[in-house]
């Protein structure tokens, strides 16, 4: 009978024990579950955080750009020199140029062939490797001598590619203007947009050059259309 | 025998005893960590209000600041057109000057066109989240359906694409010009609204997106709509001009 009690006894304490240790275990578990989670979140906070302090940098820089400019005219304005007057107009001028890609431009950068492998180059292809290039802060971008603007369309029509309105087959020669490293650095990342292309079967090869020409765009009225704009001032 | 039972108990307690306090210390660890976790993300959320508060107003400035600028080289341009001999030549320099702000994007503009609005899939039990969320090459191809039916000028959330305007995954936003922002996506297009609807509604990108991975896709004509000009007007350091030339 005491026998008895002892073992029930035990029995009860090692069942006790028992729930605890799987107790203490599920929420130890559940602290650091939860902490990872506040990590992350934390993570999140501070990318936002340094995302928006580099927007205000870049205000910055444009709002004095801008000063900077407003002096010039002021100046010009104050000044009795015709000449002066007219350049100042003129320089500004040739600033919108430069914006609305309508000036030959040259700088260092990446020139990077696309061609077919073992398939063929596709719209999206190019699509993807445009907007790579532009997130890495490309400041002019051309394929096959089509300079690329904000309404450049990338088109499949059989085995050519389109863009500007204009014909194409491949190879492609992309030419970006960008701080080099910082460009091949970013396609070449690992699951980056060179992987990505290698991985559809493509051959791709990237060559630097201190000295890109990006030629203008086409400025026949075929690529830069505006007849549907009203400018609202 | 008696003490061995008494053996048996004393460490049985003894282990209970040292549980009990481990898991006491597990507790408080963590409320001590969530605690400081609290706190920073406290300050950062502070410092991100003040930051977007900075934002708002050097935004402010900006656009002051372009609006003086125009003013200026208007000022400067009826200056010198009031001397008759320059008259003609400073109207075709103006004229020049307003076309090519317009091509560059730097003006807002109205017109007819589409606005489509693009949102996640409805939640719903997939294998992979990632399959129900708008991605980046989606709107990359949205776009350039658009830009095939001949759009004008187009804009994702008030932010205007223009030669140099990405639009890259950021977490869970998405990124223009630099600046992030999550769904639903708008995108205005100025062009033709019956060419622009048709071939957009009709292009395969749209009808998988819609049918295969139900991300919501709708396309409406309109009238009148309002595309910004691009806000963030910047030197080009490395791209310089060829200049005389050109």
């Amino acid at each position: 009978m005491i026998k008895l009690y002892k073992n029930i006894a035990l029995t009860l304490v090692c069942v006790i024990l028992g729930v605890m240790l799987s107790w203490q275990y599920e929420s130890v578990k559940s602290n650091n579950e939860r902490a990872s989670l506040e990590n992350k979140r934390l993570e999140e906070l501070k990318d936002l955080l340094i995302a928006e302090k580099n927007n205000n940098q870049r205000l910055r820089n444009n709002l004095e750009e801008l000063q900077k400019r407003v002096d010039e005219f002021e100046e010009a304005m104050r000044r009795d020199d015709r000449d002066e007057k007219i350049n100042t107009l003129t320089s500004q001028l040739e600033r919108y140029r430069l914006l609305a890609g309508l000036k030959d431009v040259k700088g260092p950068g990446l020139i990077i062939t696309v061609d077919d492998g073992e398939s063929y180059v596709q719209d999206t292809d190019l699509l993807t490797l445009v907007n790579e290039l532009k997130a890495s802060e490309a400041q002019a971008i051309s394929i096959n001598e089509e300079r690329i603007v904000a309404m450049s369309e990338i088109r499949l029509a059989g085995k050519y590619i389109m863009i500007n309105g204009r014909q194409m087959l491949p190879p492609f020669v992309v030419k970006a203007i960008a701080d080099p490293d910082k460009l091949e650095n970013s396609l070449r990342m690992m699951n980056g947009v060179v992987d990505y292309l290698k991985g559809w079967g493509l051959k791709v090869t990237i060559e630097r050059a201190d000295n890109i020409v990006i030629q203008k765009v086409r400025d026949d009225g075929t690529v830069l259309r505006h007849d549907m704009l009203t400018p609202v001032n | 025998m008696k003490l061995d039972r008494k053996l048996v108990f004393f460490l049985a307690l003894l282990v209970l005893g040292l549980m009990l306090s481990a898991q006491f210390k597990s507790t408080i660890n963590a409320r001590k960590k969530s605690s400081t976790v609290i706190e920073v993300s406290r300050q950062y959320r502070e410092q991100l209000e003040l930051e977007r508060a900075k934002n708002a107003e050097l935004l402010k400035k900006v656009v002051e600041s372009q609006e003086l600028l125009d003013v200026r080289m208007r000022e400067l341009a009826e200056t010198l057109a009031a001397d008759s001999e320059y008259q003609e030549y400073m109207d075709e320099l103006m004229k020049e000057i307003e076309k090519t702000r317009l091509l560059a994007g730097l003006t807002d503009v109205r017109g007819r066109g589409v606005i489509v609005t693009i949102d996640d899939a409805p939640y719903a039990e997939v294998k992979n989240i990632e399959e129900l969320l708008v991605h980046d090459s989606d709107l990359i191809r949205i776009l350039n359906e658009l830009k095939k039916a001949g759009a004008q000028a187009i804009s994702i959330n008030e932010e205007r694409i223009i030669n140099t305007s990405e639009v890259i995954c950021a977490g869970p936003n998405v990124r223009v010009n630099k600046n992030r922002y999550p769904r639903p996506f708008v995108v205005k297009a100025i062009g033709d609204p019956d060419r622009l609807y048709r071939e957009l509604s009709e292009s395969a990108v749209v009808s998988v997106l819609v049918s295969i991975y139900g991300i919501r896709i709708d396309i409406r004509k309109s009238d009148d709509i309002l595309v910004p000009g691009y806000r963030w007007e910047e030197k080009y350091p490395l791209a310089s001009g060829l200049g005389g030339e050109s």
